[in-house]
């Protein structure tokens, strides 16, 4: 299976087979001794140490937990891969980073933008978080209005660079 | 009908940080060294700022919310800080009215648990150290504070009493203090209600502050004098923030799948959670809160990392490695912190290699589901009513 995780991408085969994890991760080759405790927990042995690892998944993720450490891997599907190998400099989707509202859009359909300026800015949990542009070029869609709510990943706003 | 807080009067005195500071000036109680009211007078300031001595920090007297405030190390910049100040202020709020205080530098946040009856007796219930912030914002809480001697509790509990008896305070409420290097304090605000970390109060006292509050509010004499306030073993808060530390802990809102609840000796566990449930986007991320309890400080460190540990929550990302990293490093460990202890120390909570492909090789253990699939137990997602789950009425 393929995931995502910190703008990386792994790609992992994982199996059990007598009380060993044999998995493969980008190439690379790992054992661990294991046990199962039940559906969503294993006992799991990391360079000597025993350690409870909590596994659960959604339609989107997977989240594991060990000794504290929580993470959140995001499956790709094999289209989704070739979008990220193909990724177009001349055009940038920009997404919502988190499930929220939009406070204010800063631009306009047809302005001409720079590199890293700002242009929406996202209400969440109290929080705002402003979005930036990563290239330069001209607003070609603005997909939302403010105060409207919005999902995450949702693509809010698309530029073109110029040809 | 009662309200369960103080008088309206002391509410809005103390709800406003000008008149609250020139309450307490006129009362003699100790505020940051600085200007009394504003001024446009440049002249003025620079006399002032010569006479508390650098770094000061300009503020804007209308202001809040951080806007108009600047920073002054060197006497050269004080009048471009102060003009700017004042442009922002206009912008901001519409006033240019300026004023000083001296900034104090890394201070220690230390706040006082106060209660007064309708009767004028007030006592304090002693000190709560909250100095490990970020964004302004409390994450670990902790009494007795380290550097607290009986000296010190008792001479800041004092003014604490005094400063509720200067604002007629009534009901339970917290007097906060900055403690600078040499430990001198100064009084910051007042906050006039119960507040989050209120149980590290109640587990070294053994005093129930909730059940205080409507008592008071019965219009019952407080039943504590203050020799009667004991101070016992160690207690520590940590509050459990749906955040993501890989995402400048940003809210992290999401569909808790799993949820397990740290239990055990010395363990307290306020939480607003379960499992199936649908982390919402309109509030505060605060989850839970965690609280431990030992005979001393060091006791009560070791059962919150565990208790941390075993509190598990997958589907919406916590910042619980992070508060992990704070209490497993060495100047926490010995006392010595202050409001810029996340900065000064940058704690790194990057999971090491070993651990991520560890996560890595146990998540290939779970492939994508089937499109059409729903998890079993996830076809609704619960919101929490505390309404429907209230727990045991008592009788007065």
């Amino acid at each position: 299976m393929d995931i995502k995780y910190q703008n990386q991408n792994y790609n992992i085969n994982s199996k059990i087979e007598d009380g060993t994890l044999i998995s493969t991760i980008n190439g690379k080759n790992l054992n661990y001794k294991i046990e199962q405790i039940n559906e969503n927990s294993y006992y799991v042995w990391i360079d000597g140490k025993k350690n409870v690892a909590y596994v659960t998944n959604d339609k989107k993720s997977v989240f594991v937990w060990i000794d504290g450490v929580s993470f959140k891997f995001d499956y790709l599907d094999k289209e989704h891969l070739n979008d990220l190998e193909n990724t177009n400099l001349n055009r940038q989707e920009v997404v919502a980073p988190m499930p929220g509202s939009v406070v204010k859009i800063l631009v306009e359909l047809g302005q001409q933008v720079q590199e890293n300026q700002p242009l929406i800015i996202i209400e969440a949990m109290k929080m705002e978080t402003t979005l930036y542009s990563q290239i330069a070029g001209k607003i070609k869609e603005i997909n939302c209005k403010e105060k409207e709510q919005v999902d995450s990943d949702k693509v809010l706003i698309i530029i073109e660079k110029d040809i | 009908m009662s309200f369960i807080g103080p008088n309206w009067q002391s509410m809005k005195l103390l709800g406003s940080k000008v008149q609250s500071r020139i309450t307490m000036i006129d009362a003699g109680i100790p505020v940051c060294p600085g200007m009394k009211g504003g001024s446009k007078d440049f002249d003025e300031f620079e006399k002032v700022a010569l006479e508390i001595g650098l770094p000061v920090l300009v503020k804007a007297s209308d202001g809040g919310g951080g806007k108009g405030m600047r920073i002054v190390w060197k006497l050269e910049e004080l009048k471009p800080a102060v003009e700017a100040a004042m442009r922002e202020s206009i912008s901001a709020f519409g006033s240019d009215v300026i004023f000083l205080e001296k900034y104090i530098q890394s201070p220690r946040h230390i706040e006082f648990q106060i209660a007064c009856d309708k009767y004028g007796n007030a006592i304090h219930l002693n000190e709560r150290e909250c100095s490990i912030q970020r964004r302004h914002q409390k994450i670990i809480e902790e009494t007795p504070s380290a550097i607290m001697t009986p000296e010190l509790r008792q001479k800041m509990g004092e003014i604490a009493v005094r400063v509720a008896k200067a604002a007629n305070y009534d009901n339970i409420g917290t007097v906060e203090f900055l403690l600078d290097k040499d430990l001198n304090f100064y009084f910051l605000e007042v906050n006039a209600r119960i507040q989050v970390e209120h149980p590290v109060t109640e587990l070294t006292t053994g005093i129930d502050l909730v059940k205080m509050q409507v008592k008071i509010a019965n219009g019952e004499k407080l039943q504590y004098s203050q020799s009667d306030i004991r101070q016992m073993g160690h207690a520590l808060e940590c509050r459990i923030y749906a955040e993501d530390p890989e995402n400048n802990f940003f809210p992290s809102p999401g569909l808790i799948n799993f949820f397990q609840e740290p239990k055990g000796i010395g363990i307290r566990y306020d939480n607003g959670v379960k499992q199936g449930y649908e982390v919402p986007i309109h509030y505060d991320p605060i989850l839970a809160k965690l609280i431990t309890y030992g005979a001393n400080r060091e006791e009560s460190r070791i059962r919150m990392i565990n208790a941390l540990k075993e509190n598990v929550i997958l589907g919406a990302k916590t910042s619980t490695a992070f508060m992990i990293e704070v209490l497993k490093h060495p100047e926490y460990i010995k006392g010595n912190i202050n409001t810029n202890f996340l900065q000064d120390y940058s704690i790194n909570a990057k999971p090491s290699e070993p651990i991520l492909d560890a996560a890595l090789a146990i998540a290939g253990l779970k492939p994508e589901l089937p499109k059409q699939r729903e998890l079993a137990n996830n076809n609704s997602s619960l919101q929490s009513n505390p309404w429907l789950e209230i727990g045991k009425w008592e009788l007065y």
